[in-house]
């Protein structure tokens, strides 16, 4: 049985085929082995990053000739130490005279991160609280609409987008125990905006408005009664799906119109199509 | 008898071994092609999926991690050689291989906004700073912290996390060129990771 199979061997296999069979085997395996070499070793790549910083010199002052204005602060929420960014126009090329208060405090030239005429990255200083945003330049004051949310994870509301399927976001609110009342301000790209209520939410305004980042959804809810801590959903937003849709602003109160401490987990305050 | 049957029978396995020695031989060669690839590609660690070659010196503790040159082909600049590590990553469903850059001009390492989500940071509690774009805008990100796998060390470094998915993977000095010396050598084409494991 053996001896069968050793002759057969030899006598099927024979040099001229197994020459053959392998030229074959390096014809088939060259091309996908060269690709699979050729990218472990390499990468393709379009362009490539460089700056070069120049030095700092102040020139003498020079203000705006327009008054300053705030268009948006980025994030609306944040704790002490954390840099938030005051976007606008007017505000002059360098500070100079100029001042900035985050929540109601002015901010020192050491929490000043970057001033620059339409950009201001501001740190929220130690003694800030939740509370206005405003600049001062050259005597004329620009106020923020918003207020800056100051947050602790463990006793503050969090608020958050979901996507429910493409072109469908619910925003939710969750450990908001008290809250009766408030507004969602929403940056869009696509429109119309459909908004239907959630359970027990009536949505009481809707404004539309535009800055010279996009546009804006600025959307006032009423609750039925006091949300209680768990995740309630406060209204979905359909949109055509065109773009990001992105949390700019909420704020919540109280029964008692207090203004209810609230924050965002940033993987979940924007939604990509 | 006894002789002329066992002469009979060496006769037979004289054949017998040839006729083996031949099939085994051709089988073998059939297969030559194949096995000389399998031999370059073990060679190479293909198979193993892995371009670092550690050592480890147990008896002082001594990181000593060696990393080849990777080329990248730039449109405008033709072939650099690009310093990428892969290390792996400590998530929640364990060690994870991961490529970084590794950058020298880079203040502090940098992830993109799925790592956090992966590594179970929690973005709400970590310090927020800015990092400037090239559109003017400051875009944010999330300081805190990532383990890595070291030459079989566990190491802890500060890490900065993006708001977006699409920035690289990189390491840069804060924690990795304080520590260790970090040779790049251009000239054999690899880097060199050395320092006393913690």
């Amino acid at each position: 049985m053996a001896e069968n199979f050793y002759e057969r061997v030899n006598n099927t296999l024979t040099w001229k085929r197994i020459v053959g069979f392998n030229v074959i085997l390096f014809l088939v395996m060259i091309i996908p082995l060269s690709i699979q070499l050729a990218q472990q070793d390499t990468e393709n790549r379009s362009g490539a990053a460089g700056e070069v910083e120049a030095p700092v010199v102040t020139p003498p002052p020079n203000y705006p000739s327009s008054p300053p204005r705030i268009e948006r602060v980025n994030a609306f929420f944040g704790k002490t130490g954390d840099t938030v960014v005051v976007l606008g126009a007017n505000f002059g090329e360098y500070k100079w005279g100029s001042k900035v208060y985050v929540g109601n405090v002015e901010a020192m030239d050491s929490a000043i991160v970057r001033w620059s005429n339409s950009v201001l990255e501001v740190k929220i200083p130690d003694s800030a609280r939740t509370g206005k945003v405003w600049v001062t330049v050259n005597g004329n004051r620009a106020d923020w609409e918003g207020n800056l949310l100051l947050y602790d994870v463990t006793r503050s509301a969090q608020v958050g987008l979901r996507k429910v399927e493409s072109g469908k976001v619910a925003v939710y609110v969750s450990n908001a125990a008290g809250t009766v009342r408030g507004m969602v301000e929403l940056g869009y790209v696509s429109e119309p905006l459909i908004i239907t209520p959630g359970d027990n939410v009536q949505v009481t305004a809707q404004t539309a408005g535009a800055d010279s980042l996009g546009k804006k959804m600025q959307i006032t809810w009423q609750a039925g009664g006091e949300l209680t801590s768990t995740q309630t959903t406060l209204f979905t937003v359909s949109y055509p799906g065109i773009g990001s849709l992105e949390l700019l602003r909420m704020e919540m109160f109280s029964a008692s119109g207090g203004l209810i401490p609230v924050y965002a987990n940033p993987l979940n305050v924007k939604v990509l199509p | 008898m006894a002789s002329i049957s066992y002469d009979t029978h060496g006769l037979d396995e004289g054949i017998e071994a040839g006729t083996k020695l031949g099939a085994i031989l051709k089988i073998v060669s059939l297969f030559a092609f194949a096995g000389v690839i399998g031999v370059f590609l073990l060679i190479r660690g293909v198979g193993r999926g892995k371009v670092n070659q550690v050592s480890i010196n147990n008896s002082f503790g001594q990181i000593e991690y060696k990393i080849p040159y990777k080329n990248t082909l730039y449109e405008n600049f033709g072939f650099v050689q690009e310093p990428k590590v892969t290390v792996p990553l400590k998530t929640l469903s364990g060690y994870v291989d991961t490529t970084f850059l590794l950058d020298s001009g880079a203040v502090v390492s940098t992830l993109p906004l799925q790592a956090a989500h992966d590594t179970g940071v929690d973005l709400a509690k970590a310090k927020r700073i800015t990092l400037q774009g090239f559109s003017g805008v400051p875009a944010f990100a999330y300081l805190d912290k990532i383990v890595l796998q070291l030459a079989g060390q566990e190491i802890e470094f500060p890490a900065t996390f993006t708001e977006s998915n699409s920035t690289t993977y990189i390491l840069g000095r804060k924690g990795l060129f304080d520590d260790f010396t970090i040779n790049f050598d251009h000239q054999d084409r690899v880097i060199t990771i050395k320092g006393q494991a913690k």
